[in-house]
Parts: C-alpha cells; structure tokens; sequence
C-alpha cells in the first residue's frame, strides 16, 4: 500500500562539526515516514535531536544529503517548484520570524492572496485573520507591535490562504499560551476535518502529542525509533 | 512572621499605554508587593502585558511608552532616579533574564564573558576567576563542554543553549532580586526542569518571573499573580490558586493545559483599542457574566486570595 501523501526515504544530513576534531556531524541519519491524508504524524524528541532538521527537509528547506522524498508518490528535487511548493507550507516556532518586520500585517497577509490570483481587499483581509480572533486594527501593525499568540494565529491564517495538503506545524505553540495552544489545537482539528489536510507535528510535549496526534514517531540523535498510534 | 520580611518591591497603580497611530493599553493599575524570599511567578496569555510590567518597572522600555504609577525598589522610588542610579541598580541589586533567546546577548561577545560580565562589573572580580565561575554557572545548566562553549560566540549557540546562557547570566551576580521573563519559552522539558532545579537552587534570592509555562510556574513559585487583558485579575499562594482557582479566567486557563484536555472557551481578549472601556474584560467569555460586569470589579480578598471578580463580591 502506498497512498502516502508524503513519504520519505532514508533521509539523511550533515552539518560541519562545531567540535574540535570532529568534521562533521549528522543531524538526521537514514530517516523513513509516510504522511497520510487527513492524519496528524507527531515528530517527539527532545532540542537538538534532529526533529526541525527532518522537517526541514521534508518541506524543501533543506536538500537532504542522501535519501529521497515523494509527494504523491513521485520523487521531488530541491527547491521545490510548482504544486509541491504551494500544497507544502509550514508553521514555525518563532511567530516573530515568519513576518517581515519592516511590513505591516495587511502588506504581509496580501502576499499569498496575489500568488493565488485572489482578490485581496479589506474585507478578504479581515475575514482572513477574523476567525482567529484579530480585527482589522491588527492589519496595520508591523509584527513588533503584536503579541506573539497574535502573530501565531496571523501566520497560520497566512499558511492557509495557499490551501495546503501538507502543513509542517514546527512546534508551532511551543511559544505560546496554554488556551491560544488549545485554541490553535482545535482550530487545526477542525480544520483538518473539514479539507483532509496532512499535519507533521513537531514537538517536544508528550502530552501535548498524545492530544492532538494520530500517529507519534519519535526521534533522538538523528534516528527515528518508535512509531505507534497514539 | 511574613511582616518581618523587608519588602524589596513595591508597585503601586502602575500603568502602560502607548499612543499614538494604534493606542495600546498594555498595563492597567497593577499593583504588586514582593517581600524578600518571595518567588512570584506572573501567567496569563500572551499580549495580557506581563512582559510590559516587568520592563516597565525595570524603566526598560522605549520613548513610546506612557507609564504612571510608582515603583520602589526598597524604598527608592525607581521612576525617580536618573539613569545612572538606575544603571547602577540594574545588574546589581536587581537582575533581569529577558525573553527571547535570540536578542538577549552581544553577538559579538564571547558567551562566557557574557555570563561573567556582572561578576566582573559589579563584584569586582578579575577576569580569569570571573571567567572559571561563568563555566561553573553553564555547567549548572548541562550545556555540555562547558569550557569549550564559554569561548564560543552565540551565534553557534542553539535557541535553547542561548536562553540556559541567558539565565546563567542574569543569576551570575547574586542579585538580591531576579525578574526573569519567559526564561522557559521554547526550552523542551527536559531543559525546563534543569531550569526550575537551578531557579530552586538560588539562594537568598527574590524572584519575580514572567511565565506561560504553568506547570514550570507551579514548580518554582510560592505565589501567583494572573494577567488578563492589561489587568490583574488573580493572586495567591500557589498552591491554594492552582487547587482552587477562583477567577473564571484562570478556571479556564488551567482546564486549557494539555493534561486536562485542552479544553478550551471560544473567543479571545478585547482588542487593545477596547481595553480603555469599562466593566470586566473577561465578560464576553465568561459563563458566569451577569449585568454587573458591566462595571469594572474592585480586588476581592477571600480569606488571602485576591481575585478580580463580581462573584466574590
């Protein structure tokens, strides 16, 4: 069977070494997963265990240095282009880094919206952020003027303009409050019911893999080593 | 007995607004009193102004900000000192651990240096003994190849490493006071309980900590203050306000964590250009609202626990 949305195969990446004598060192060492439709795949491992490192790749920001990754069953080179690149979006850990300081949220939000075709005016820009809680006094601010939960639900409003089938969740509510995660949580849920979106859930909760995740893979030193359902 | 303890700060009414193109009411008449040995951890959701009031007291913020109010550091009033008196407080008496691992430290400083500068600025320690001290400081932290680390820029550093250093470096000088802010954000939970134990360890310290992490928040404090929407809207002994939450919001707060569910009540804070208006800000989510919270509710002490609320009137 392989209706995998998203497959990788023996991934694997090195970085040089910060350690005297010590040229290189992997981050991700021979790393397999499938991705299915509709499914939320926890990646569970602790700082530095290679986690953001395979996401990273999975998502083509990152060119593995040995294995293979499928999208729909046929192999994507890096950079990603067309479809792939589009359907692929990820959600960082640092809100504040998924914005442009210098742009307010409106010229920010407006961007996915023109790579799409779509008309983008006042009201498509306040809908766009409404449903997670932001009114349209937000549009004007630049990202240091909002709070980080503001800028999570800004930056996942802006993933989901593209319409994704795969989104990359890079522990995005490691930053943020205990109720903006549950609401984030049910948002993504619900969200996932209703167009069969593929999550890749980065974190290092347990407890917070073991709510939200179908499926958990976890990884230490760049190996994955356990998968089970959750 | 707690009468004896000095009080080492004391907030009164203080307050925040930034005008300007987009008005923002950050703080809303907070008051706070910190007697020495206290460790007083400060929760609420992100954007309720936690990190405002601590950079507020600590006179940190930028020419945009309007604060009132007062503030007292023993009995020096902080708004009213020049900035030398204040720079002279500031790493000494008081230290800060500030929130965000990635612009807290002089990238172009050597890490250990960094963690040994207070050692060397206000404890008129020589370089080399303030230097072994700062490895021994990492070490508590388990950063691994301490020595070698200490020498490195902090740019190599991992987010998680930087912000280990960074409390390393505000605990370094022994300040009588320490404010922290999100010193656990973004740290996986293995590094958290490292962060906890060192913050246990500190000796003759006070503690005043910004936190979203509840869990850590019960783990390190003897009391609690909660945030919402520029306001205080609960305080108490920690244990007695993660038992027996008074406040809806904090209710719903602690029913939010992972470990109960992630359960959760629609709707989010008022826009900060709402937050002048008068009444409970929490009322438009709150199942227990009723025509009274229209008007704002007075601090209701019950038996010790001060909570913000028309129901305990």
């Amino acid at each position: 069977m392989n209706d995998a949305i998203l497959e990788a195969v023996g991934l694997t990446k090195r970085f040089r070494s910060r350690e005297e004598g010590k040229k290189r060192f992997t981050a991700v060492d021979g790393a397999s997963l499938r991705l299915y439709p509709g499914e939320t795949l926890g990646l569970l491992g602790e700082s530095g265990s290679g986690k953001s490192t395979l996401g990273q790749m999975l998502v083509g920001l990152l060119r593995p240095d040995e294995g293979q990754i499928l999208y729909r069953g046929a192999p994507l080179a890096y950079p990603y282009k067309g479809e792939a690149r589009r359907r692929i979006q990820i959600l960082f850990q640092h809100p504040e880094v998924s914005f442009n300081p210098q742009l307010t949220l409106r010229q920010s939000l407006t961007e996915p919206f023109r790579l799409r075709g779509l008309a983008c005016d006042d009201g498509a820009l306040a809908a766009c952020i409404g449903r997670f809680g932001l009114y349209p006094e937000h549009l004007n601010r630049r990202p240091g003027a909002l709070s980080g939960g503001e800028l999570q639900r800004a930056a996942l409003a802006r993933v989901l303009v593209m319409e994704p089938e795969i989104i990359l969740l890079d522990e995005p509510t490691s930053m943020l409050d205990v109720i903006t995660q549950a609401q984030i949580v049910d948002f993504l849920r619900r969200y996932q019911e209703e167009n069969g979106t593929a999550y890749l859930f980065i974190t290092h909760s347990t407890s917070l893999a073991e709510q939200f995740c179908h499926r958990i893979v976890r990884i230490a030193e760049g190996r994955l080593q356990v998968e089970g359902s959750v | 007995m707690d009468e004896k303890r000095e009080t080492l700060l004391r907030v009164e009414d203080l307050s925040v607004c930034f005008e300007g193109k987009n008005y923002v009411q950050a703080v809303e008449h907070i008051d706070l009193e910190v007697r020495a040995g206290d460790r007083l951890c400060i929760i609420g959701e992100t954007g309720s102004g936690k990190s405002i009031l601590l950079l507020a007291i600590l006179r940190l913020l930028g020419p945009t900000a309007i604060v009132t109010g007062r503030a007292f550091y023993r009995d020096r009033a902080l708004f009213e000192l020049t900035e030398k008196q204040m720079d002279a407080i500031r790493g000494d008496r008081v230290s800060y651990v500030p929130q965000g691992s990635g612009n807290g430290m002089n990238p172009l400083l050597k890490v250990g240096l960094q963690v040994a500068e207070p050692l060397i600025a206000h404890r008129g320690m020589k370089r080399r003994p303030a230097m072994d001290r700062a490895v021994e400081l990492l070490r508590r932290f388990h950063l691994g190849r301490e020595e070698a680390l200490a020498r490195q820029y902090p740019f190599t550093f991992s987010g998680g490493m930087r912000q280990r250093a960074l409390i390393a470096m505000g605990i370094s000088a022994g300040a009588e006071l320490l404010f922290a802010d999100e010193p656990t954000k973004g740290l996986d939970e293995t590094r958290v309980k490292l962060t906890a134990e060192a913050f246990n360890e500190l000796e003759g310290q006070t503690l005043v900590c910004v936190t979203h992490d509840l869990s850590f928040a019960r783990s390190v404090s003897s009391r609690v203050a909660v945030m919402y929407a520029a306001n205080q809207i609960e305080a108490a002994e920690t244990e007695e306000l993660f038992r027996h939450p008074l406040h809806p919001y904090t209710k719903d707060m602690l029913a939010a964590m992972p470990e109960n569910g992630l359960r959760f009540r629609p709707g989010y804070a008022p826009a900060h250009s709402e937050e002048k208006t008068e009444g409970c800000k929490y009322r438009l989510r709150c199942e227990s609202c009723r025509e009274k919270c229209k008007e704002t509710p007075p601090m209701f002490d019950v038996g010790g626990h001060q909570v913000r609320c028309w129901c305990y009137e």
